[in-house]
């Protein structure tokens, strides 16, 4: 009995993980209508930029500017590599394959600075908290909070702040919201940047949770990510963050019997999903035909 | 001199084989617009495949570890490589390509090919674990009495017999009335499967076909080099052959083909007498680093690809090309309707 509730706080550390980078991938999935296949190495920058300033600065300030690099980063790429093809009215089967690229190309300018042997971050030793039969580190605790946080600042954005209702309309019918008055430039702008400062935080937390990292860290867990964004609907945050638990929970539990398949589960749920409910677990217009 | 004549000869074993591999792919993503975000994973499977089969049991007291270990002749292996690539293919298409947008596609083969190498890496008695699987002997070797050292002899020409036998089958399907099926696929699959055509089916066969060529490259590949293991086999290859598609021109056998020669003839091997400086990833970081590069040039500023594919019209078909009047031209219904 301890051994599962003790897997089930650890599915939500991994949820929790989860939630941040996919919420951040389906929004700019849903408002730009191309999946970004460097979203895994978004991630990655911001876990080498916050190892560069973790060693000397406090670590909340080495994970603030890790996340706000990656923001830039993004800005930058949706800016001078897809915006020219943006403009040209590239298909979305282009697009994609341009970040396919742009992946590529992140991901080897990493390899080129800091080699491909792995690192770690700076980590306390900690005493695990016993909180009745679930057992945390601090760290995690930290994680889950964070991630809670960030969830509650994406909710009261998209609720209630006009630019969130914006995106949320450009999302959802991109000539409609031009047609009532939404410029879409600076609303996908903005997109990317919370995009690139979500990939940020979720790929930091992933390296805690990991140990130690590599360049091709977030690229091995990008597909998670996109099952989580998928399960609950191309962009869809709040179906994302319930995406985010599932797998979380399905990872959880196939680590337990396999230990060295937990994120695998994420590609199980992703094909029954496809399967029977492409259009993901919250209905709406089916989107993936 | 000797050593002229071996690196010349494995250069031109690898742009056959890489050949074969962008054909495949070509008939994949520039013939049907299938995007396969894991072509090398069978590749892989192929060279698995066929060196378990061309292998013989694993010795015990070695920890090698590996399946069926069946001791075959040539050319069974390459044939059996390649089947077993082509069926996991049409076995992926199968179960999740359902009439997908070519975006989930992509993220379906990708996550396809991130769990494959798990498990390859992850248990040991498949495919030799993050080892692999090594010691492969050349084809016909022994019977031609050819010293290992010099297996491009046998190498090279079995390379080439295949790669006719796919720009054939290739070239076959292209200029086939099949061919042109799949191009409507490619370019509308929603008005294909209006007129009628198994848009699922056409994906299915095209997911056999251009993985069995991926699975017979893998064989030959292993065949050439005898080894193979997970680090082989990354993410980042299938973004190579991508690449060679894209820049030498999708849709065509002679653009994929120049795509081939480029990537791995010039770009790839080209480059191995580079100095290496700075630290050890440096040098194929910054090739890897011109090969995104020219992807993304090539896509925005010809992304037809060097050699375009020929456009074919069959407006001399219709009423009125000879001086006859035009039937008018159906009014577009309006938007929404």
């Amino acid at each position: 009995m301890h051994i599962l509730v003790e897997t089930l706080g650890f599915s939500l550390v991994t949820a929790a993980i989860l939630a941040m980078g996919s919420v951040g991938l389906t929004l700019q999935f849903g408002v730009t209508n191309y999946p970004n296949f460097a979203f895994g190495d978004f991630m990655t920058v911001g876990i080498y930029i916050c190892w560069l300033f973790a060693h000397d600065l406090p670590l909340w300030l080495a994970i603030v500017l890790g996340s706000l690099v990656v923001g830039a980063v993004a800005l930058l790429s949706a800016e001078f590599v897809m915006g020219p093809f943006v403009r040209k009215k590239s298909s979305p089967l282009i697009l994609l394959i341009v970040t396919f690229g742009l992946s590529f190309i992140i991901n080897n300018i990493i390899l080129a600075i800091w080699g491909a042997q792995s690192k770690e971050l700076p980590m306390a030793s900690e005493a695990p908290l016993h909180l009745g039969w679930f057992l945390f580190t601090p760290s995690q605790l930290v994680v889950i909070a964070g991630s809670v946080l960030v969830m509650l600042a994406v909710h009261l954005m998209l609720s209630r702040s006009p630019i969130g209702k914006a995106m949320r309309a450009v999302s959802d019918n991109s000539e409609l919201a031009a047609v009532s008055g939404i410029a879409e430039a600076p609303i996908v702008r903005l997109t990317w940047l919370l995009t690139g400062v979500l990939a940020g935080l979720g790929g930091i937390a992933l390296a805690y949770s990991t140990a130690s990292f590599d360049p091709a860290l977030g690229e091995t867990f990008l597909y998670v990510f996109f099952a989580s964004v998928i399960l609950g609907g191309v962009g869809k945050p709040y179906g994302a963050m319930l995406g985010a638990i599932v797998i979380g929970l399905a990872s959880g539990f196939t680590g337990l019997v396999l230990p060295q398949y937990g994120k695998d589960a994420a590609f199980l749920v992703l094909i029954i999903v496809l399967l029977f409910r492409p259009e993901g677990i919250i209905r709406s217009a089916g989107r993936s035909h | 001199m000797s050593v002229v004549i071996t690196f010349g000869s494995s250069v031109i074993m690898y742009v056959i084989v890489y050949m074969i591999l962008t054909l495949g792919l070509n008939l994949q993503y520039g013939f049907t617009g299938i995007v396969n975000f894991t072509y090398y994973t069978f590749v892989a499977v192929g060279a698995y495949i066929a060196g378990v089969t061309a292998l013989g049991r694993p010795q015990p007291g070695t920890g090698e570890l590996y399946i069926l270990g069946a001791n075959l002749p040539f050319p069974i292996p390459i044939l059996l490589a390649g089947l077993a690539a082509g069926a996991l293919g049409g076995a992926l298409a199968l179960v999740v390509f359902r009439r997908l947008r070519s975006d989930y596609l992509a993220i379906v083969t990708l996550a396809a090919g991130t769990v494959a190498l798990d498990v390859a890496t992850n248990s040991n008695s498949i495919f030799g674990g993050s080892n692999g699987i090594f010691g492969i002997p050349t084809p016909l070797a022994g019977v031609l009495g050819v010293p290992l050292q010099n297996s491009y002899m046998v190498m090279i020409p079995i390379g080439l017999v295949v790669l006719a036998i796919c720009w054939w089958i290739s070239h076959s399907i292209r200029n086939s009335p099949y061919g042109r099926i799949l191009r409507s696929i490619r370019d509308n699959p929603d008005v294909a499967e209006a007129f009628g055509h198994r848009v699922l089916r056409h994906q299915l066969v095209m997911m056999l076909v251009g993985c069995f060529m991926a699975g017979v490259g893998g064989a030959l590949t292993i065949e050439f080099v005898s080894a193979m293991s997970p680090s082989g086999w990354q993410a980042v290859e299938t973004f190579i052959v991508w690449a060679a598609v894209i820049v030498g021109g999708s849709g065509n056998n002679l653009g994929a083909a120049l795509g081939a020669l480029i990537m791995q003839g010039v770009i790839i091997q080209g480059t191995l007498f580079l100095p290496s400086f700075g630290n050890q990833e440096l040098v194929p970081a910054i090739r890897a680093l011109a090969i995104g590069l020219l992807v993304i040039l090539v896509l925005y500023f010809r992304p037809q690809g060097l050699i375009p594919e020929k456009r074919r019209f069959y407006d001399h078909l219709l009423p009125g090309r000879r001086g006859e009047a035009r039937p008018e031209a159906i009014p577009t219904p309006p938007e929404g309707g």
